[in-house]
This record gives C-alpha cells, structure tokens and sequence, in this order.
C-alpha cells in the first residue's frame, strides 16, 4: 500500500490501515528502543504510543505529510524514547513516589470515564470515540456508521455526550471527580 | 448545556475556534470560575474518551501476532526460514524424480529385487543433477516473515472496566501534567511533540480535482481549512450558491472562491481560519473574465 492509500484509509477511520502500519513498521521501531537500553516491552509500549500519535493526527485530517510515513515515524518514536530516558535518569526515589501518586489521581479518573463509556451503547462509544480521539469530523463519522445525515450525527453526538456526562455526575460530585 | 453550546466547546478543545470566537472564549475563561471548572470537567471526559479509544486500539494492535526476537534475530530466522524451505524443495524433487524413476517400466517388486540384488535389477541410471536453490546471505536485516492473524472484520470487545474488578484495569497512558497556575496551556497541551504544518506550502501537486465539502454555519463569514486537495467550507450556501475557481500557473495551482459577489483566496491551511477577501483590482478584474468565460462554456 502505498503512503498516499494509506492516509486515505486513515481519514475515513479505517483502522485495517493501523494494522497494516503496526505490522510493517515493528522490527524497524522497536529496534530504535532495543538498541538503546530498552526491553522488547517497552519497545512495543513506544511503537504503539508512536502509531495512536500518528493514527490520531492523521485520521483529524490536520496532518500535512512532507516524508515518508516511516520517517515521521521514526522521528517521532526517537523523541518518545528520548523522552522516556530523560524521566526515568530524573527520577529519585522521593519523585517516584510523587509521581505515582499523582497518576494514580489521573488513572482514577480515566476509570471513572472508562467505566461509564462502557455502560454506553455501542454506537455512542463510537461516536464519541471517533469524535474525540480520532478526531473525524461529523459528515465521515455519520457516513461511517450511515447516519440519514450530518445533523442527525451531531444530535446523535450530543444526547451521546449528554448521557456521557450524566452517568459521570450521578456517580461523583464535581469535587470528588476534580479531588 | 444546549447543543450549541456543546458545539462551541467542542471547537474550542479541537483548536477550531478563531479570531473573535476564539477571544471571546478565552475571556470568559478566564473571568468565570464556573465556566473554568466546567471546561476542565469537559477535558477530563475528552481525556477519558480518548484513553478507552486508545485502549481499544491497542488491544487491537495486541492481538496482531508479530514474530519474535531471537534466534539469531531476524537475520538468523529469514535464513533460518530459507534453509529448510530449500531441503524441502530438494526432497521433494528428489522423491518426485524416484517416482518418475520408477514409473519408466519398473515396478515396485523389480524396485525390491534390486534392493535385494535379485536378476531383474534394473540398470543403473544417472540420476538427473537436483538443482539445490542457492542460499542468499542477506547482507542486511532482512525483514522476517510475519505470521498474523488479523481478524479485521471482528469487533475488538472494548476494554471496559469491571466494577467489581478494579485492580484489573489499569490503563497505561500519557498522562498530561495538568497543574494549576496556567490552565489555557495545560488544556491546550499536546502529548506528543508532532511537527508543525507550515501555511501556504505548496497547493496539492496531484491534477485531480479539488475535494469541496461544505458545511453549514449560521454566520456571515466564510471560514475553511484547505489541504492535501481537500477543500473544507463553513458558512451559508443554503440559498446563495459558491464557485471555485482554479489557476494553473507555472508555480503551482491556485484557487478562488466566489461567492456573494466577492472574489475570496484560498490558501493551504490545517487550521480553520476566515477566508481572506481579494480586494487587488487587478487580480479581481482577471478573475472575472476567468468566471465569464467559464460560464461561456
């Protein structure tokens, strides 16, 4: 497939094109982590977080590609390693603690949401989904799960969002969610 | 919250908001507490959507088998991989020409006279040469075979939470460093440092036509993004109609816009921006004869 077809896949949300990178591009990303102080699991954490940055600026359509998708690839699994070394040599044992702490506040919250998204249908996950990480905009989102047509997508979106929102509320006060 | 409202902010946590939109948002966040708290709630929800999408895209990604290290690394396996694909090849030719050997008048118990030394031995024959294929020593990493079993057209499960199984799940994100004191860049930061689209680069090379999608906007002006020959119009063309107009000049294509009676310019952008009005006499005096003539047509 060539880089142009692969692009067209991902603007339409197309996430065989996402496999399709995954697999072509392995052995060439992770090596840029094995070869530098990196296990074979954080090599596949790197590549995966590189590939969802990619997937997620591509699919909104705000990417303009001046290389080869595997040299923009590459750079920016090197800066995501590089990144990685320079917090794990800052921490000490005190920073290790602070920062737990302080994920494990965040990851609290991503459960909270998480766990309300999945008591959301089906087609509302994949709304608000494609929405908010994709990043697809309302005509191709109601094209891709065939939507009568754009408004009857972005009404769908919002009782989605609505609802979203609500089932968080019910659970957590505002303090508690921002605590 | 209306759906307008929703909308708007929306835009705003996407990056679409400019010029006057964007300045009136940004005041009201920073003089209204209530409305600050409710915008952070709605980037928590953001970033709570996007963590269960990403967590779904890597469970996807999980379950795409990819061979592993080792064995001499990829080298090792490719040749490793070539190698007995050749022996297989040779015995198989081999065992074919035994065969073909055999069914040139001989039959089987001729075949065990022989092997006993009976009287009916056949005669000897050279064997045909077996062309064993040669084995090529990549002088580089060579890309090994990958054994996937994509299963494309399944439906990933999504990697919800169990109430009763918290410890379970935990998710491994980026987590952005949300501190207090200056709320707009913490709202507006970017995980992953991505290089930047420059405006005005080079309009589409391809010769194709350029992509339009319009969408309806209540308002007077006209705002678009334009890139990779997809053209993306905001604004009201219920009832008056738009035309496109492109230039093909030795520097590249350029194209215009009329609508209302005005002549608008079309620039590459990734950004949603107010499209800028032609207000060169010359140029608008040419881009009416191109109209003319294309009506002429």
């Amino acid at each position: 497939m060539k880089d142009s077809e692969i692009l067209e896949k991902i603007v339409k949300g197309d996430e065989r094109a996402l496999d399709y990178l995954y697999k072509k591009y392995y052995r060439m990303m992770t090596n840029i982590v094995l070869k530098n102080n990196g296990t074979e699991e954080e090599a596949k954490d790197v590549y995966q977080e590189t590939l969802l940055a990619f997937w997620q600026k591509a699919a909104s359509g705000k990417l303009i590609l001046t290389s080869k998708i595997s040299t923009f690839l590459y750079s920016i699994c090197l800066n995501q390693w590089r990144k990685e070394l320079d917090r794990k040599s800052r921490l000490t044992n005190e920073e290790v603690d602070g920062e737990e702490f302080q994920s494990h506040d965040e990851s609290e919250r991503y459960k909270v949401v998480m766990q309300c998204i999945g008591e959301l249908g089906e087609t509302c996950r994949k709304i608000l989904t494609y929405y908010y990480f994709d990043g697809l905009n309302m005509t191709d989102i109601a094209e891709k799960l065939n939507f009568a047509n754009t408004d009857t997508a972005k009404t769908k979106k919002y009782k989605c969002k609505k609802k979203l929102d609500s089932l968080i509320k019910e659970r957590y006060t505002t303090s508690d969610f921002f605590d | 919250m209306s759906q307008i409202q929703q909308e708007l902010i929306d835009a705003y946590l996407r990056n679409e908001l400019s010029g006057s939109e964007l300045t009136a948002f940004e005041h009201k966040l920073a003089s209204d507490p209530a409305f600050r708290e409710e915008i952070q709630f709605e980037q928590y929800v953001k970033e709570g959507i996007s963590g269960y999408r990403k967590a779904e895209l890597k469970a996807r990604m999980n379950a795409i088998e990819i061979a592993p290290v080792g064995f001499g690394g990829g080298m090792g396996s490719a040749v490793a991989v070539k190698t007995i694909g050749g022996f297989l090849l040779a015995g198989i030719l081999g065992t074919a020409t035994y065969f073909l050997m055999e069914s040139d008048g001989h039959s089987a118990n001729s075949s065990i006279e022989y092997l006993t030394g009976g009287s009916d031995a056949p005669e000897m024959k050279n064997l045909p040469e077996i062309v064993v294929p040669e084995m090529a020593t990549p002088s580089e990493p060579v890309e090994r075979p990958v054994i996937a079993r994509p299963t494309p057209e399944k439906t990933i499960p999504p990697v919800a939470a169990n109430p009763e199984n918290e410890e379970e799940y935990v998710p491994n994100v980026n987590v952005p460093d949300l501190q207090d004191p200056d709320i707009e860049e913490a709202l507006r930061l970017s995980e992953v440092e991505i290089p930047e689209a420059s405006r005005g680069d080079e309009v589409s090379p391809s010769s194709e036509p350029v992509d339009v999608k319009t969408e309806h906007r209540k308002s007077e002006k006209i705002t678009y993004k334009y890139f990779d020959g997809k053209l993306f119009l905001y604004g009201d063309f219920k009832e008056r109609p738009y035309e496109i107009l492109e230039i093909n000049a030795a520097s590249g294509r350029k194209l215009y816009l009329y609508f209302d009676a005005q002549f608008y310019g079309v620039e590459v952008s990734d950004k949603v921006e107010e499209l800028p009005r032609i207000t060169d006499p010359n140029l608008i005096k040419d881009l009416e004869i191109l109209r003319n003539n294309k009506l002429s047509e």
